[in-house]
């Protein structure tokens, strides 16, 4: 497999969702972030991205999701992410605390309903 | 005389045949022969009408001792006596005297005949002096004992004594002399050896001359009679006995006639005298005869001797030859079967000879042409002849006795191109210097051509099967490819074997129907498809269900089946689809083999749409999967079933050591040369190793296939897949920080070693470079992971790199 990961980009409600499918690890995380920028333009409300088919996740993919947040938020764009319960990543979202600056949420509804809900600053 | 034979057994005649009543017989007919041939010669007495220069009565005697026996003489005595009786001899003493003399005279002479070994065919020299030698001597017996008797009684007066002494002996010893001969040569005389009308007219012709000859010399006065003696000579020359006897008889009869008349030789001579040269004649003519005669039979006796030798060689010779010239053509028929031609090569003469099959091998009539050297290398192509003139320029130089073999070609007058063997030996003169040279060819054209064709044959094959497999700590294949028949032809089965990215493996075996260029070319592309659609993370039934669209659209009339197999190497977990193909084989630890429970399908290439059920089973570490193809238990005449369960106990019959379960199999349960090709692949599940150690690149892009290759010997070891989440999670934090911080942007590795003690697992990432300080908090977020997921970890920096230990219980551990 020559890609560990791809990446799917949709736009909702004035949402982008982007969907990855596959691993996050440390040799494909930056990529993964710099696409994913580019794909959010500064009219968008913000971000879901949708890991509920990514089957690894380590430190390197937390760090690509709170740079993320961070750029986003210089732009005051939002971002949520959509992680099921039950999925062995939730653990490392669990064990990092990262629902303290992200949102979680089992469903893209619900994720892109409180990205686009949000009132501009 | 032999007894009995020509007397027929019936009537009146019966009665000869008692043996008392012959001898009687015989006895009386001798008695009378006597008698009659004494009364006979009497005509011719000289002397008081008594005594009688020819006296045949001895001869019958001696003849009658000699064939019968001397005990026959009271038969000679008896008729003596009786025909003394009739004589007018007075005293009966002296009758009685002159019958025991001429009784004696003949017995004497048959003894002394005995004595001296005489034969009475007279065909040896001995024979004829003997009787020379005993006729005058045995017959002075009677001769003084009659003549005296004579003059006792007064029949003689004493003055006479001498002349009838003469008279007497002459005729007994003519009797002995020519008379006896005569009689024992009449067998041979009624059946003449002499056959043919030149011979018998020569036979005729010398009696006549003789007997003329004789008459003539006898009657002139002039004493030329010894002339004759050349004469009988060349009777008994030219008809031995049978000429010799009669000759003899005739002239004796006309010499006693002539001295008995006294007329030409013995005119004028005194009775004794004439009775002496009588005498004296008739032996020289008794000499002459039978010596001659007896020469000669002994010459051609041993002539004959000598020609039944010379015949018998021949006939030996004849055999002998027949029987060469018969393995002559054993032999040359041996070579044309053969191809096997021979050749000799006379140096001096330039000439070189070639066996009959040498130019059947050219494409020549056997002896087309003569041939030299020069033109024996024309037939070979221009390319060859350079190598044997150098093979054979090199065996002169070097004397080497064997040339080395040396293969080259020809052309035949058809144009056709064959491949020959050449041997040659050089055959040194007695000098020392190459005299000849001789050899054998063998047409390999052939061999050659098969040999060029298994080669292709099998460099294609290899072509077309996986030059290496997949190999790794879990799993360990060994496959082989039998190819069919001589193995000129390529076949249509194939395996393969591909690691896919999740570290599973699928091994395919299949079977395109028929073989040659098309199957194997069919072969070739489903092979490759399947390996395609694997890695592009197909399951095995849409996999299977590709190869079945591809072939239809490959070749719509082709067929095949085929297995794929997914094994996962880490659980044992096994996937298998068959397209018509036999079941895998299952050998279990313990030594049991039991074939997998694959549903019936159909084959690739029959129906479109054909759903094929996957089956899935657990295979226990130390198990071995058998894939394999039907020619390995199809076998002509045998249903499959019995090849199947032949298969089945050949898998558990432990393989010797030396050889692989694949060679066992393939030796045991396959001809020398099968019928159809075989593929056959062995995965062995190995035992877990307890520990797992792992160098990796200083590469982010080396992180995955590490965390699959410790998933695998987690699992492997019994972890739960939360536990191997968890654990794998854990060395890839310490992996990446040692990729992140250790190094620079330079090659180095980082050592991941994994092991299992009771059920905790230990994890030891180690690097050889200096953690640098982290840009931001990741090194401390991947800490924070991993003192998360772990239930202890240590970090040992030293001068030379830095550790990090790792510990987790697991729930369920399998020891190793």
């Amino acid at each position: 497999m020559s890609q560990l990961a791809d990446l799917t980009v949709a736009e909702r409600d004035g949402v982008v969702v982007a969907r990855i499918r596959g691993e996050i690890d440390l040799s494909n995380a930056e990529a993964l972030g710099r696409r994913m920028r580019e794909a959010v333009p500064n009219t968008a409300a913000g971000l879901v991205l949708d890991m509920s088919a990514v089957t690894y996740l380590d430190s390197a993919g937390i760090r690509l999701v709170i740079e993320l947040q961070q750029r986003l938020d210089l732009r005051r764009q939002r971002m949520a992410l959509v992680v099921a319960a039950e999925a062995p990543i939730h653990r490392v979202l669990e064990l990092t605390d990262i629902s303290r600056v992200v949102p979680v949420s089992a469903g893209i509804e619900e994720a892109v309903a409180e990205v686009a809900a949000a009132p501009d600053a | 005389m032999r007894r009995g034979e020509a007397i027929p057994r019936s009537g009146r005649l019966a009665l000869l045949s008692s043996p008392v009543v012959r001898r009687v017989a015989g006895l009386l007919l001798l008695g009378l022969a006597y008698y009659a041939a004494a009364r006979l010669s009497l005509q011719l007495a000289l002397v008081k009408e008594n005594v009688t220069p020819l006296w045949p009565p001895t001869g019958i005697a001696v003849v009658a001792f000699l064939l019968v026996g001397r005990r026959v003489w009271p038969a000679v005595a008896v008729a003596v006596a009786a025909f003394l009786v009739n004589l007018p001899i007075e005293s009966l003493p002296a009758a009685a005297a002159t019958a025991a003399g001429n009784t004696a005279a003949p017995l004497l002479a048959a003894t002394l005949l005995a004595r001296f070994g005489f034969r009475k065919e007279i065909d040896r020299a001995r024979d004829a002096v003997a009787i020379v030698v005993a006729a005058p001597l045995s017959t002075t017996v009677s001769a003084t004992v009659g003549t005296a008797a004579l003059v006792f009684s007064g029949a003689v007066p004493r003055s006479e004594f001498a002349a009838a002494w003469s008279v007497w002996w002459a005729g007994d010893a003519m009797g002995v002399l020519v008379v006896a001969p005569f009689l024992l040569s009449l067998p041979l005389l009624l059946h003449p050896p002499w056959k043919g009308w030149r011979r018998r007219a020569e036979a005729l012709g010398l009696f006549v001359g003789l007997g003329a000859a004789g008459w003539l010399v006898l009657r002139t006065p002039i004493p030329l009679f010894f002339t004759i003696l050349p004469l009988l000579g060349l009777a008994a020359w030219r008809l031995q006995l049978p000429g010799a006897a009669p000759g003899a008889l005739l002239i004796s009869v006309l010499a006693t006639w002539a001295a008995v008349q006294v007329e030409g030789p013995f005119a004028g001579e005194m009775l004794s005298d004439r009775m002496f040269l009588l005498q004296a004649f008739n032996l020289a003519v008794a000499l002459t005869s039978f010596f001659f005669a007896a020469l000669v039979t002994e010459r051609l006796r041993a002539r004959e001797a000598l020609e039944r030798a010379r015949t018998h060689l021949e006939e030996r010779v004849r055999d002998r030859t027949s029987d060469l010239s018969e393995a002559n053509e054993q032999l040359a028929e041996a070579h044309r079967i053969a191809g096997l031609g021979s050749w000799e090569w006379d140096m001096a003469g330039d000439r070189v000879l070639w066996s009959d099959e040498m130019y059947r091998i050219h494409g020549y009539e056997p002896g087309a042409f003569g041939l030299t050297f020069d033109k024996a290398v024309e037939l070979v192509v221009p390319e060859d002849v350079e190598r044997i003139r150098t093979n054979i320029e090199r065996a002169l130089e070097e004397r080497q006795e064997v040339l080395p073999d040396l293969d080259y070609r020809i052309v035949r007058p058809d144009g056709e191109e064959r491949v020959l063997q050449g041997r040659a030996k050089l055959v040194l003169g007695r000098d020392g210097e190459p005299a000849r040279m001789v050899g054998t060819v063998l047409d390999i054209t052939e061999r050659a051509r098969f040999e060029q064709e298994h080669e292709i044959a099998e460099t294609l094959q290899q072509a077309l099967l996986p030059k290496e497999l997949p190999a790794n700590d879990s799993l360990e294949l060994t496959a082989r490819y039998v190819a069919p028949g001589l193995g000129i032809e390529v076949g249509g089965d194939w395996y393969d074997a591909v690691e896919l990215s999740d570290g599973r493996l699928l091994i395919t075996v299949g079977d395109v129907l028929g073989r040659g260029l098309d199957a194997a070319v069919v072969m070739g592309q489903l092979r490759m498809a399947a390996r395609a659609h694997a890695l592009a993370d197909e399951d095995g039934p849409a996999l299977v269900d590709r190869l079945d669209h591809l072939l239809r659209r490959i070749d719509p009339a082709q067929m095949a089946t085929v297995v794929c197999v997914l094994c996962d190497p880490a659980t044992g977990e096994i996937r298998t689809v068959s397209a018509g193909h036999p079941p895998p084989l299952v050998l279990a630890p313990d030594g049991s083999a039991s074939f997998l429970q694959t549903p019936p399908s159909l084959p690739l290439g029959v129906a479109p749409g054909t759903h094929r059920e996957e089956v899935v089973t657990r295979i226990d570490p130390g198990s071995t999967l058998i894939l394999y193809t039907d020619g390995l238990v199809e076998r002509r005449g045998a249903s499959i079933d019995r090849g199947m369960e032949a298969l089945r106990q050949a898998a558990q019959d432990p393989a010797d050591a030396s050889e692989s379960l694949v060679d066992h199999l393939v030796s045991t349960l396959l001809p020398r040369m099968p019928d159809d090709d075989v593929a056959l692949v062995a995965v062995s599940f190995k035992e877990p190793p307890d520990r797992l150690r792992l160098t990796i690149l200083a590469n982010p892009r080396e992180l995955a296939p590490a965390r699959r290759a410790l998933a695998r010997w987690l699992r492997a070891r019994g972890a739960a897949e939360e536990e191997v989440f968890e654990i794998v999670l854990a060395c890839n934090e310490a992996c990446s920080n040692a990729i992140e911080h250790a190094y620079g942007p330079v090659d180095s590795s980082v050592q991941v070693e994994a092991s299992l003690g009771g059920d905790e697992v230990e994890v030891r990432v180690r690097d050889f470079g200096a953690w640098r300080p982290g840009r931001d908090d990741g090194r401390g977020r991947g800490l924070r992971l991993i003192e998360g997921v772990m239930d202890g970890v240590e970090v040992t920096p030293s001068e030379d790199g830095t550790e990090v230990r790792m510990r987790r219980k697991l729930a369920g551990a399998v020891r190793g």
